[in-house]
């Protein structure tokens, strides 16, 4: 086991390096930042000032080189549209992301386990086939229109919800299930089909024959087993919806980190960018080591593989 | 040696490789229900994408401003002069969303041809030789992984600027890492069969060997995989081209039109139900193609 | 006892339920709490008007700080407000005398100081946080006379001078912003306007109060007792909002969604002109690769100016807007000119002048723009009629101004708003003169916008500026477009009156 947890650690290190490498880089690809600090009003002086003091006219090795250092210690530097250093943005807004992502993935299993069980229980029937459906439609239907739809259904027409904000955790319900939503297709899908591959063993016939209650064998034995990937992929739908709440934050008015990533792309404020691509990125590399482990210990089979 | 079952959409358990006998196939293929619809939802569109220009009844580029947002026939207002009614810049309707299928589906065929073959080469090399290059190509997968590719995506598009071209070649070398990780499975699975080994043991050289014994029993779980990713990109074109990222106007791609009717959400529904219910319809039927060539390859136990 | 326990779990949901429909209103607004809730899409990154140059940014300026002098609305000329006079003692020197008596919202007495310290702190050149040293760079220094007295040293004549000090420099606080930095005044801004910054909540909104010690001068007191302003960045939340009562008043609103709410029960809808105008902008400087650019051509360029309907366009798309002729909007001083032509809207000159210029059969072109992508597509469709093959090529707007700088744009479609300065030197006497966004660099031009920026004579200033005009019209060097129209949506209980300087002005608002 010990082995097995410092290979991973080693592994999940180096893609941390590489990734923050590629953040770091990949927006280098075009052009002047300075402009897009100046704004509109802003002289050619103004810009040319701002270039020298954003240190743009150094290689870009030790440019990265000194980002790295820093963003190790937490010091991401300074946006270069808000007057605040970027950790603070991000301290403020990780928050609102982080109780979506949470409550977005109780929402996917919620649903989605469900919908696999029912699914796997009646394979290829009609049941099977509406399930699927509904599962598919959260991917399908673009989330800004699913999420003004329920916008205008709970907020405005039934007035049971609030429409925008962050104020209390009733603001949190809407743009929730939206995320949610989007993911349960995944859920659904592998709960189902690792239902079925389990319900076919001899270990679960032998739960049969032995003359345990249906449910019993359904839900102590069954749904356990198959629920192992479900986890993995539970690591992996949380990252997803850590860069995927974008339109849904831009949509219901939440300063989340989807927000500021994509008001960052559109001025060219690189430090916040790279700082969130890292940050998600962090957030999938340590996630998906921990989910790692977790599986390594409930199957001893991966750990010998 | 990443988790083979972290994988989205697709588990390892779909990638079991039981021999059905060739001829038996086809009769399934057209007793297993989901299979015959799909197939057919798919070949209506891609009918209608080969042939918009003899079908669609108006240029779907011609602006007509003077009849502007007339909704669709069955609607109040409506004629059927303009059966789904016209959008913003007066563009008939039901031209764009004929001529749309084309869009959609090239995205969704060519990224997934680029992707796939990335996906395929990286997965099928990592299985079959394992040890090192195996950890090398999961290392890379691992860092693929890692990286948000709606972020990503943003923000090489918004620097370089959105066209069908850029958004294919973006997402075709961004969406690869389900097609490596399943086929790195199914190859590993084939790798230890009989027949492989005994070409192995004839002293048959390894292209060959991949050539003509894996690559033939790997290719279905490709092809399932494909074609769910095949929504996917196509998904991710619409998601793009709403923040104003993906291809450009006046293109009459679904995503777009779903993007632009954003404006009119409100009050002029159909301009975004219609293509949304396009889309839909679309990444269904891609959908249930791709569960009905993995149940068709299934052991019997999984009907 | 399944009975009572199913029963129990149904009132739960029903008290749930109830505790919802409770609980999910809004902060109290409207008239009965005498509250404005304001809803916007764009927060300005710091509220430190001189850091930043966002239009929320400028907005709410103009509602916590005041300016040297203001514009009479009625008759439209400048008069002193936060100064008692403002005179020219000769062509490079203004001579400003302050009100006494006037308290900053911290209690500091406005004096000379605040005046000197504003426009010296912002020509500092060790000053990092300026958005725009062209608000005040036209004056060399400022200099104390005594309490209420100061003079602005200019470096050269600058006729816009008037234009400037009532638009662009709002007056600082100087001990204040010393002791708290660009920073500090971001946290909790402190000017002498008619409104006072109660609240600060970054990323959610920002609160004022009417300040009950506003001297008034020429804006007269503000009625309204509180505006919060919450950023929402997508309007149709914000239509959904303002329907369901949640929220007083939004603005920006594209014309299809505002026409739809006319009419409804509790809603007003308003639409005013804007300074802001849109153009078509052709890059004719000789820069390497540019000599293929059909663009370059003076017939092409030409009959781009009659292929664009624009009178049709601004008004089925917008919703209203003028039809311009000239690059800058017609209330700016100087825009005007008697000689320059006109370009009708007329497809069939448009081919003879693409024939003559050797494009029988139309040619492709590369078209670029970063906002308003329908109106982009509508100009695209008249090219298309008269057989230019446009390809849009959608881009920020940073990278895209970054590349239109460079000299790699022959062809593009932006708007200008002037930063509200009702003055043509921020606009054609911007974009003309040899500065970064001059992608024309007609030397004669260049020569007639300089002379006429430093000429004081009124008359003489309005002839260089209708020949330079002229000149850009018969080059047609920018097809101008049309001016934007802003709808404004609000509850019925408020009375407000839209300005073309893109600032609502809520301290003239007041319920009814």
């Amino acid at each position: 086991m010990l082995k097995y947890t410092l290979h991973k650690l080693l592994v999940a290190a180096l893609v941390a390096i590489t990734v923050s490498f590629v953040a770091f880089m990949l927006l280098r690809v075009s052009g002047d930042l300075a402009t897009a600090l100046g704004g509109e009003s802003a002289r050619g002086e103004d810009i040319a000032r701002l270039r020298a003091q954003l240190g743009l006219d150094r290689p870009i090795l030790s440019q990265y080189w000194d980002w790295a250092t820093r963003a190790l210690v937490g010091d991401f530097g300074r946006s270069f549209y808000y007057p605040e250093p970027v950790w603070t943005l991000l301290r403020e807004r990780l928050p609102v992301t982080l109780t979506l992502a949470c409550w977005g993935l109780v929402i996917s299993l919620a649903i989605g386990i469900p919908l696999g069980v029912l699914a796997a229980l009646r394979p290829n029937t009609l049941i099977d086939r509406v399930a699927m459906t509904l599962a598919v439609l959260g991917q399908a239907l673009p989330t800004f229109w699913l999420g003004l739809l329920l916008i205008i259904l709970f907020g405005l027409v039934l007035r049971w919800l609030p429409m925008s904000g962050t104020d209390t955790w009733q603001h949190f319900i809407l743009p929730s299930f939206v995320l949610g939503y989007y993911s349960t297709p995944a859920v659904m899908r592998l709960t189902r089909s690792g239902m079925l591959e389990v319900l076919a063993t001899d270990y679960i016939r032998t739960a049969y024959s032995k003359g345990l209650p249906h449910r019993t064998v359904l839900f102590k034995h069954a749904l356990r087993n198959a629920v192992i990937p479900v986890v993995a992929l539970a690591s992996v739908q949380f990252g997803l919806m850590l860069s995927g709440s974008v339109v849904i934050e831009t949509v219901f008015a939440m300063q989340g980190i989807g927000q500021l990533a994509w008001e960052s792309i559109s001025r060219q404020d690189f430090p916040v960018v790279q700082a969130v691509l890292l940050l998600v990125s962090m957030f999938y590399v340590w996630l998906t080591f921990a989910s790692d482990l977790i599986n390594a210990w409930l199957d001893p089979r991966i750990r010998a593989g | 040696m990443a988790n083979p079952a972290a994988l989205p959409a697709v588990s390892t358990a779909d990638v079991d490789l039981a021999t059905v006998a060739p001829g038996g196939v086809s009769r399934r293929m057209l007793q297993h229900k989901g299979f015959v619809i799909a197939g057919a939802i798919l070949g209506i569109i891609v009918l209608m994408a080969l042939t918009a220009p003899l079908v669609a009844p108006y240029d779907p580029y011609a602006q007509d401003l003077g009849n502007r947002l007339v909704p669709p026939a069955f609607m109040e207002g409506g004629s059927w002069a303009h059966p789904l009614g016209t959008d913003g810049l007066g563009r008939d309707y039901l031209s764009r969303v004929i001529y749309g299928a084309r869009v959609s589906l090239m995205i969704g065929l060519l990224t997934a041809l680029i992707s796939g073959l990335i996906g395929a080469v990286l997965g099928v090399t990592a299985g079959y030789f394992g040890g090192r290059v195996d950890a090398l190509i999961c290392y890379v997968l691992a860092v693929r992984l890692s990286m948000p590719v709606v972020l990503v995506a943003l923000a090489v598009v918004s620097v370089i600027g959105g066209s069908l071209v850029v958004v294919i070649t973006v997402l075709g070398l961004l969406l690869w890492d389900r097609y490596a990780v399943v086929m790195r499975s199914a190859t590993q699975q084939v790798r230890a069969l009989d027949f492989v080994v005994a070409a192995q043991s004839v002293g048959a050289s390894t292209p060959r060997i991949i050539l003509t014994e894996v690559l033939p029993n790997v290719m279905s779980s490709l092809i399932v995989v494909a074609t769910f990713e095949v929504a996917h990109a196509i998904l991710l074109e619409a998601a793009l081209s709403f923040l104003g990222l993906g291809v450009q106007p006046p293109l009459p791609s679904w995503g777009l039109m779903i993007a632009e009717g954003r404006q009119h959400l409100l009050f002029e529904p159909w301009v975004i139900v219609i293509p949304g219910i396009a889309l839909s319809v679309l990444v269904l039927a891609v959908n249930m193609l791709g569960d009905g060539i993995r149940d068709l390859h299934a052991p019997e136990n999984r009907n | 006892m399944r009975v009572t326990s199913r029963f129990r779990q149904f009132l739960g949901l029903s008290a749930i339920a109830a505790l919802f429909v409770l609980c999910s209103g809004h902060a109290q607004a409207g008239k009965k709490n005498d509250t404005l809730l304001w809803l916007t899409e764009f927060e300005p990154p710091t509220y430190d008007f001189y850091a930043q140059t966002n239009r929320e940014g400028v907005v709410l300026a103009k509602h916590v700080w005041d300016t040297l002098i203001e514009r009479d609305l009625s008759t439209g000329e400048f008069k002193p407000h936060l100064a008692t006079s403002v005179t020219f003692i000769n062509p490079t020197t203004i001579e400003v005398k302050l009100r006494p008596g006037v308290k900053f919202h911290n209690g500091d007495l406005l004096t000379a100081d605040d005046v000197v310290f504003t426009f010296n702190w912002q020509n500092d050149p060790q000053n990092t946080k300026v958005a725009a040293r062209s608000r005040t760079d036209w004056v060399k220094n400022a200099e104390k006379v005594d309490i209420f007295t100061a003079r602005l040293h200019l470096k050269e004549p600058f006729a816009a001078a008037m234009a400037f000090l009532e638009s662009s420099v709002p007056i600082y606080p100087a001990a204040y912003t010393k002791a708290q930095g660009s920073d500090g005044m971001s946290r909790a801004p402190v000017g002498t306007g008619p409104y006072r910054v109660t609240e600060v909540a970054r990323g959610k909104q920002i609160v004022m109060e009417r300040y009950k010690e506003y001297f008034g001068g020429v804006r007269g007191q503000a009625k309204i007792g509180k505006i919060v302003m919450r950023f929402v960045p997508e309007y149709n939340t914000q239509i959904a909002e303002l329907m369901a009562g949640n929220a007083d008043f939004i603005w920006r609103i594209p014309k299809d969604q505002a026409e739809k709410m006319k009419g409804r029960r509790g809603l007003n809808v308003t639409v005013g002109d804007t300074m802001r105008y849109g153009y078509l902008q052709f890059d004719i400087t000789g820069r390497p690769g540019a000599a293929a650019d059909p663009v370059r051509k003076l017939e092409v360029r030409q009959a781009i100016a009659h292929a664009v309907n624009r009178a049709a366009i601004s008004k089925t798309l917008q919703g209203g807007g003028t039809v311009l002729d000239l690059t800058c909007y017609p209330s700016q001083v100087g825009c005007a000119s008697k000689s320059a032509p006109k370009y009708d809207y007329n497809p069939s000159k448009a081919k003879q002048l693409l024939a003559k210029a050797g494009y029988p059969n139309g040619f492709d072109v590369d078209f670029y723009g970063y906002r308003d992508r329908q109106l982009a597509e509508a100009i695209m469709g008249d090219l298309a009629k008269v057989g230019i093959r446009a390809k849009l090529q959608w881009l920020q707007y940073s990278p895209l101004r970054d590349k239109v700088r460079k000299g790699e744009i022959p062809f593009n479609f932006m708007t200008w708003g002037s930063a509200s300065i009702s003055d043509v030197a921020n606009s054609t006497g911007y974009f003309f003169a040899k500065g970064p966004d001059d992608t024309t660099q007609d030397a004669k031009v260049v020569e007639l916008l300089k002379k006429a920026g430093a000429e004081v004579d009124a008359a003489k200033r309005l002839a260089m500026y209708d020949e330079a005009h002229a000149l850009i019209a018969r080059n047609v060097y920018w097809v101008p477009l049309w001016s934007y129209v802003y709808y404004y949506v609000m509850t019925d209980e408020l009375r407000f009156q839209p300005t073309p300087d893109e600032i609502p002005h809520m301290y003239r608002a007041s319920w009814k």
